[in-house]
C-alpha cells in the first residue's frame, strides 16, 4: 500500500517530517490539499479573497448557478437550530450568462482549481448548464446539485432517485467532456444506488453530502420561521449523518468521495478522511469564520505531525473496515 | 480574539458592552467608523451552539472618542503566516435581550476573551460641513447614531430624533447623546419621556409646522435613519415626498457578516444588497420595504 511506502521513506529521511505531503485527488482532479470551500460559502471567491490568498485552499467550489438568474427566496432565510443552520437562500444567482460575464474572467485568475455548481428543475436545465460550461478553461470541472426539486416529478429531489440521477449526469456528461462531481443529498433513501447510478452514468467523483431537508417553527406566530417553510440543515447538527453516508460509501468504493458535513475542525476533517474521504469541504464553518477552511488544513497538518503520518493518503479510510479495505 | 472591558446593565435588559479589539491597519477601510458592525461569537470555545455569530452596530469608538483608548501592535498570523500591523481600538455596543444569543452575550464580564469578527460592512457617509441633518432613531436604532452624531456635530447642525417604547430605553442613549452640541428631540409611546407617540409622529409634527411658516431655514439637508422597518418606511414615504435625500442603516437576520452567504439580502432599486457586505448602511431612496 502507497501509506507503508511513504512510512518507511519518512524512517528514511527525517527532513520529510517537517514537509508533510498534504496532496491529494479526486478522480483526475489534483489537489494541493485537501480542504475545500462547499459551495453557496464562498460565494465567487471575492470576499474571501480579501482576507487571505485562495491559493491556501485545495479547490473553491463556487455558488451554485442556474440557467437563468435567480433573486433567491424570500426572508427570513436562515435559522438557527441546535447546533445546526437551517437556510433556505433559494439559490440567488446571476443565471448563466451573467456568471460567463461577470465572474469568469475573474475566476481566471484564481490559482486553485475552481469547481461550478449547476443545479436545475429539469434534464434540460442541466444540458443547458453543461453545454454553456463546455470547454470553459476557467473551471477545473463541474458539481452536480441533484438536490433541487425536479418539477417534473411533482417536486421531488432528483437526487433521491438513482434513475433521474442518472439521466441527469447523463445529461451533463453529454455536453461537457471534463471533471464532473455529483453532490448528493442525505434525504435520499438508498444513497449506495443513488452513487452507483452517477458513477454509471459518467460521475467522476461524489460530494458527500449537501443538507438536510428540515424546518423551524415560531411558537409565538405560530409559524414557520422560514420564508420558504423548509430549508437545508447544516453544522455540526448534520456533521454524522453525513460521516456516516461518506463510510458507508467509501466502504462501497463506488467513486472517490468529497466528504463534508459539518466540519468546524481539523478534527472534524479527519474523521471524514479516516471515513475515506479523499478530500474534504467546509461550508458552514467559513459562515462562522471566514478563516475557517485555513484553520481546518493547519488542524488536519497538526494531527498528521502528531501521529507521525508524513502523507495525508496514510490515514484517508484507516477507520473503514479490514475487509473492505483490502479489495 | 478581542478583551471584553465591561459590560454594565444600563436599562431593562438594555446593556453596554465595551471591548478592546484587534483591528488590521490595512486596508485602512477595516477600522471601526459609525455606521458598521462587529460580529461577535456568544457561544463559548468548543460549544457549537448557538452557532452564529450576533451584529452589533457600533455605539462607539477609541478612535473617535478620548476616553476610550487606541494602540498598535504586530503579529504574525499562524494561518497565513503574514505579518499584519494591528490596532487595538476600544469598542462599545448597546444592545438588548432579545433571545438566547443576546442572553448569553450578556453574561460576558471584564477580562473574558470575546472572539469578534470586524468591524464589518458599509459606514454613514460623513462628508459634511456647515450641513442641516436630522438623524432619526428607534428603539435599539439609536445605537448606531451615537458614533454618527459624534463624528458630525461639531461641524453641522444637528438635530436629533430619537424614539423608544418607554423612558428606560430611551433615556441611557438619549443621555449620551445630549451631551454633545445636537438639538434633541424625544418621543416614547407611553409619554414617559419626552413627548408621547413615535418618533416619526414628533418628526412630522416640527417640519409641519416648519413649512406652515415658511421657514425654510430648518429644512434638511440629509437624514440620517435607524430603527425597525415601519419607522424607517413611514420616514422613506415623506422623504420621497419632500425631496429629501438620506441614509438609512439595516437590519436583518445575517450569518456569516462577511457577504458569502446572502442569508442577510435586501431588496433595492439595484436589486439584492448584502446587508453585511454592501450595508448595512444604504441610500434612503433605493431600499425596498415591501419585500424585507
Amino acid at each position: 500500500m502507497a501509506a507503508d511506502n511513504s512510512q518507511r521513506l519518512m524512517a528514511d529521511n527525517p527532513r520529510l517530517k517537517n514537509n508533510i505531503d498534504i496532496t491529494t485527488a479526486l478522480g483526475d482532479l489534483q489537489l494541493k490539499n485537501p480542504v475545500l470551500t462547499a459551495s453557496g460559502t464562498c460565494g465567487f471567491g471575492r470576499e474571501l479573497a480579501e482576507r487571505y490568498e485562495l491559493s491556501e485552499l485545495g479547490a473553491l467550489i463556487v455558488k451554485g448557478i442556474t440557467v437563468e438568474p435567480r433573486s433567491g427566496n424570500s426572508s427570513p432565510r436562515i435559522a438557527e437550530t441546535p447546533a445546526g443552520l437551517l437556510n433556505s437562500i433559494g439559490l440567488e444567482n446571476p443565471g448563466l450568462e451573467g456568471f460567463i460575464r461577470e465572474e469568469l474572467p475573474w475566476l481566471a485568475g484564481v490559482k486553485p482549481p475552481v469547481l461550478a455548481n449547476i443545479s436545475g428543475h429539469s434534464i434540460s436545465d442541466f444540458s443547458r448548464l453543461a453545454e454553456g460550461l463546455a470547454g470553459r478553461q476557467e473551471i477545473a470541472g463541474l458539481e452536480v446539485n441533484v438536490s433541487c426539486p425536479n418539477i417534473g416529478a411533482g417536486g421531488l429531489a432528483f437526487g433521491t432517485d438513482p434513475e433521474m440521477v442518472a439521466r441527469v449526469a447523463e445529461a451533463v456528461r453529454s455536453y461537457y467532456s471534463g471533471f464532473i462531481l455529483v453532490k448528493l443529498t442525505p434525504a435520499a433513501g438508498d444513497i449506495l444506488a443513488v452513487a452507483q447510478a452517477a458513477r454509471e452514468s459518467g460521475a467522476e467523483a461524489l460530494t458527500v453530502c449537501n443538507t438536510m431537508p428540515g424546518m423551524e417553527i415560531d411558537i409565538e406566530s405560530r409559524a414557520p420561521v422560514l420564508g420558504n417553510t423548509f430549508g437545508g440543515l447544516s453544522g455540526p447538527a448534520l456533521q454524522p449523518i453525513a460521516l456516516k453516508l461518506v463510510y458507508q460509501l467509501a466502504q462501497a468504493d463506488i467513486l472517490p468521495i468529497l466528504g463534508g458535513g459539518g466540519i468546524m475542525t481539523g478534527r472534524d476533517a479527519i474523521k471524514f478522511l479516516l471515513a475515506g474521504a479523499r478530500a474534504v469541504s467546509v461550508g458552514t464553518a467559513t459562515l462562522l469564520d471566514p478563516l475557517a477552511p485555513l484553520k481546518i488544513k493547519t488542524g488536519i497538518v497538526d494531527y498528521l505531525k502528531k501521529h507521525n503520518c508524513g502523507n495525508l493518503q496514510e490515514i484517508i479510510g484507516q477507520a473503514l473496515t479490514e475487509a473492505e479495505t483490502s479489495r | 480574539m478581542a478583551e471584553v472591558i465591561s459590560q454594565t446593565e444600563i436599562g431593562p435588559d438594555l446593556y453596554k458592552l465595551t471591548i478592546s479589539a484587534r483591528i488590521p491597519q490595512e486596508p485602512a477601510d477595516r477600522g471601526a467608523a459609525p455606521g458598521r458592525f462587529c460580529h461577535l461569537r456568544v457561544r463559548q470555545p468548543e460549544s457549537w451552539d448557538p452557532l452564529l455569530r450576533r451584529p452589533l452596530s457600533i455605539y462607539n469608538a477609541g478612535g473617535y472618542n478620548s476616553e476610550l483608548k487606541v494602540e498598535t501592535s504586530h503579529e504574525t498570523s499562524h494561518e497565513t503566516s503574514h505579518e499584519t500591523a494591528y490596532e487595538t481600538d476600544q469598542l462599545e455596543f448597546v444592545y438588548q435581550i432579545r433571545g438566547r444569543g443576546t442572553r448569553l452575550l450578556s453574561q460576558f464580564q471584564a477580562e473574558d476573551q470575546i472572539d469578534c469578527l470586524g468591524p464589518l460592512g458599509s459606514g454613514f457617509s460623513l462628508d459634511f460641513s456647515g450641513s442641516n441633518i436630522i438623524l432619526v432613531g428607534g428603539g435599539l436604532g439609536i445605537a448606531p447614531l451615537y458614533f454618527l452624531a459624534q463624528k458630525l456635530a461639531d461641524i453641522n447642525n444637528l438635530q436629533v430624533y430619537l424614539g423608544a417604547s418607554s423612558a428606560a430605553l430611551l433615556q441611557p442613549m438619549s443621555a449620551d447623546i445630549a451631551k454633545l452640541d445636537v438639538k434633541l428631540n424625544l418621543a416614547t409611546d407611553d409619554g414617559s419621556l419626552g413627548r408621547a407617540g413615535t418618533v416619526f409622529d414628533i418628526l412630522r409634527e416640527d417640519f409641519a409646522e416648519t413649512s406652515c411658516e415658511g421657514n425654510k431655514s430648518k429644512q434638511p439637508d440629509y437624514i440620517f435613519a435607524c430603527g425597525p422597518v415601519p419607522l424607517l418606511h413611514s420616514l422613506q414615504k415623506y422623504m420621497t415626498a419632500n425631496n429629501l435625500p438620506g441614509e438609512f442603516s439595516l437590519e436583518k437576520r445575517m450569518a456569516c457578516g462577511s457577504g458569502v452567504c446572502l442569508s442577510c439580502v435586501c431588496q433595492t432599486a439595484s436589486g439584492n444588497q448584502r446587508v453585511c457586505y454592501e450595508g448595512p448602511v444604504f441610500p434612503a431612496r433605493e431600499v425596498i420595504f415591501n419585500g424585507c
